[in-house]
């Protein structure tokens, strides 16, 4: 009688890990997702006012960029438009250098590590100089930032 | 007086008025070998921002300077060999705030061994003018890069690498440099990479090593391969 009461106990309790083991399995469910690589830029500021110049006379105002990446980037600055550009627009790179961006796209930023979720809060010195070749009168022009992932 | 009739006002440098455009690509690099006419390939552009917006999509060719930065070939010469090969749709479209398209960049013609193009996506209606590019590395052949180190240089604290690729795709190089003190003892290793390098470039890498260092001598781990 105390014999089969151990063996009933035991297999009582071989039972219970069995349901406990299985009750745990189920409970577990793999799941499984690709992210892509992706990035974005914003910038909040509407127009970036150089004011009133006179001929070779240099201003320099800063822009306010924000990048968001999963991969490694780099930005680049051009002039932007149809026309030709008055004086001399310049965009400052990571290491300090002016770069003349009124002919061809620069690299201003190159190797930046991933931004996480807030992104990358940027500040960009531009530089306008004017110049004797300019006549007076107003001047508006744009300048386009890329987003290019790192090669 | 004279200086106040010269005077030259720079008003703007960016667009007045417009709400700040805000979309957001994925992905971001398209890398395929054995690319056949017919095969599409999907961007997605989500529009982040608070105001409807449109988006105009753009194809160009993409070079590597001598630091392996992309360098955009953005001619008409270029323009029209990646219209050739690739076509885009939609060209242009509106996004609504938080919603999504896909762009669709099919292969035309196969008629290239590598092409190395890219995508940009341009919100029209910015404040500031703003692109995104996504790079295309694609191959129809089975060819494979050969990438070694063709010259270094330790210079103090810096090791300059320039790896050069002969082969017949892009691939990176990836290394181990060896590093050995005053006593010629091995102190420590240390992995580089030289991140993609397409055929018939090279790029320069700039190591910062540590004040120890006397010696660094250079193993190759791979050669090939994609980024």
């Amino acid at each position: 009688m105390a014999r089969n009461r151990a063996v009933l106990t035991y297999l009582t309790l071989v039972l219970m890990l069995l349901a406990a083991s299985t009750a745990q399995a189920a409970a577990v469910i793999t799941m499984q997702v690709e992210i892509l690589a992706g990035f974005s830029i914003a910038c909040e500021e509407d127009n970036l006012a150089f004011g009133t110049l006179s001929p070779e006379q240099t201003v320099q105002k800063e822009l306010e960029l924000t990048v968001w990446s999963n991969v490694p980037w780099d930005l680049y600055a051009a002039f932007s438009g149809t026309g030709e550009l008055p004086g001399v627009l310049e965009v400052q790179d990571h290491r300090g250098v002016w770069l003349d961006v009124g002919r061809s796209s620069k690299v201003v930023l190159w190797g930046q590590p991933e931004t996480g979720r807030d992104g990358s809060a940027l500040t960009i010195p531009v530089r306008f100089t004017s110049s004797y070749s300019d006549a007076p009168g107003t001047y508006e022009f744009q300048i386009e930032f890329t987003v290019v992932p790192s090669l | 007086m004279k200086a106040a009739l010269y005077g030259l006002v720079l008003a703007v440098l960016v667009g007045w008025g417009q709400a700040a455009a805000k979309i957001a690509v994925s992905p971001v690099l398209h890398e395929e070998a054995r690319v056949q006419a017919g095969q599409r390939f999907a961007v997605t552009c989500h529009h982040r921002g608070e105001e409807p917006l449109e988006v105009e999509a753009s194809l160009a060719l993409f070079d590597q300077d001598a630091w392996g930065k992309a360098v955009f070939l953005d001619d008409q010469d270029s323009v029209a060999r990646a219209e050739q090969l690739l076509s885009v749709h939609p060209r242009r479209f509106w996004l609504e705030p938080g919603a999504k398209e896909v762009v669709q960049v099919e292969v035309v013609q196969d008629s290239f061994e590598h092409l190395y193009a890219v995508l940009f996506l341009k919100p029209v209606q910015s404040s500031l003018q703003t692109r995104l590019a996504v790079l295309f590395l694609l191959s129809t052949g089975s060819g494979e890069a050969a990438l070694d180190v063709a010259s270094w240089a330790h210079r103090g604290e810096a090791l300059t690498l320039q790896v050069e690729n002969s082969g017949g795709s892009h691939g990176l190089w990836a290394g181990e440099l060896l590093l050995f003190d005053g006593d010629g003892r091995l102190g420590d290793t240390m992995q580089v990479r030289s991140g993609v390098v397409l055929p018939g470039r090279s790029r320069g890498l700039e190591v910062s090593l540590p004040s120890w260092v006397e010696k660094v001598e250079i193993r190759p781990l791979q050669f090939g391969g994609g980024p």
